[in-house]
């Protein structure tokens, strides 16, 4: 474990930082563990009536392993079943050259970005985060269609059987390309068709980049808590017409990392 | 049918190479050749941590959609940590 063991050999003198609340009082966040699994409490730094939610933490560079991402994540769901969350970056850390990491926090975070926070906050009040991946279910089947679909790709493909690796490489890569081509055309064409159904219900729509090549869409919702009900049934009508082809990957609701994450940069003084 | 989180991460996979890989149009013709060129000459290249980050997105979306169980998952995931390290320590040391 690569983070840990770094971990390990410094003493705890930083804060992780997980989310920002508006909370004006100091308080502890129980039955989740911290990032690092070093057991440390889940607490607040106070400036006015916003709050950071952090954990203490030796200064180190925490790795982006799956079970460290989930520790943060859990954390500010956690928070989340109490308060309008806006997540920090994962990985974030005070500075080891900083005097005291909680006035660093309390005064070059949240009171120099204090206006920022309340507008972010009042923007995320009221609504959630869902997650919504959809792949092809059967990838062989797609590149069968665009080959059906796509004369010139089929004659491509006959005019190189039968001759050597060397005599066909151009025509190969040019195979390649045609395909490539295709399937992006396909995927765009599918995502925009599914997208739309949601149009009418989210407030914003971000689209994430794909990720694997079966995959049609990959999209982040923000939508208002009470049309949450009516963004499930969108997608259980859509699971019910395009079941056979397509699987939906529905999560949330999400911390709304894709519409307000925060990324802290420590400046010198 | 709503599951309860899921992992956010930005950066994405790697198109081309993967789909010049997929025996599309069975084994005569190869593609499988180019496919594996390119791949070689984008390990040599592409030693970069966006292309190892997207490696990483798309191991996690291996998991979650059940195609390779927790031991792979950490075995790969450990092995694409460790590269992205020791690129970010040889950019420190530049």
């Amino acid at each position: 474990m690569l983070g840990v063991s770094m971990a390990e050999e410094k003493t705890r003198e930083a804060k992780y930082l997980y989310c920002i609340i508006k909370c004006s009082q100091e308080c502890n966040f129980n039955g989740v563990s911290a990032v690092g699994g070093h057991g440390s409490q889940i607490h607040t730094v106070v400036f006015k009536d916003l709050a950071c939610v952090v954990s203490d933490s030796p200064d180190t560079e925490y790795d982006s392993t799956r079970v460290n991402m989930m520790a943060h994540e859990t954390v500010i769901e956690r928070v989340m079943s109490e308060f309008t969350v806006l997540p920090i970056r994962f990985g974030t850390v005070t500075t080891k050259d900083s005097g005291s990491p909680v006035e660093d926090i309390r005064h070059k975070l949240l009171e120099r970005h204090y206006d920022e926070f309340l507008s972010l906050h009042e923007d995320m009040s009221g609504r959630v985060e869902l997650g919504l991946k959809v792949l092809w279910r059967d990838e062989k089947a797609i590149y069968q269609e665009i080959v059906a679909e796509n004369r010139e790709l089929r004659r491509l493909r006959d005019s190189i059987q039968g001759r050597s690796a060397e005599a066909t490489h151009f025509d190969r890569v040019r195979l390649g390309e045609i395909v490539k081509k295709a399937l992006d055309q396909k995927r765009d064409r599918e995502a925009r068709m599914l997208l739309t159904r949601f149009h009418p219900i989210a407030d914003r729509i971000r689209e994430n980049r794909i990720i694997i090549d079966r995959m049609v869409l990959n999209a982040a919702l923000l939508v208002n808590k009470d049309r949450e009900r009516e963004c499930d049934e969108v997608v259980e009508r859509l699971d019910e017409e395009l079941g056979e082809r397509m699987v939906f990957k529905y999560t949330g609701p999400n911390p709304p990392f894709n519409f307000c994450q925060i990324t802290v940069k420590w400046e010198k003084e | 049918m709503k599951e309860g989180r899921k992992i956010q991460q930005e950066e994405g996979g790697d198109l081309l190479t993967n789909i010049l890989t997929f025996p599309i149009l069975g084994a005569p013709i190869m593609v499988h050749w180019v496919a594996q060129k390119l791949i070689e000459a984008a390990e040599q290249e592409e030693l970069d941590e966006g292309k190892l980050q997207g490696k990483l997105l798309e191991l996690q979306m291996q998991y979650e959609l059940g195609e390779i169980d927790d031991e792979e998952y950490a075995r790969q995931e450990t092995a694409i940590l460790e590269r992205l390290n020791a690129i970010r320590k040889a950019k420190e040391e530049e």
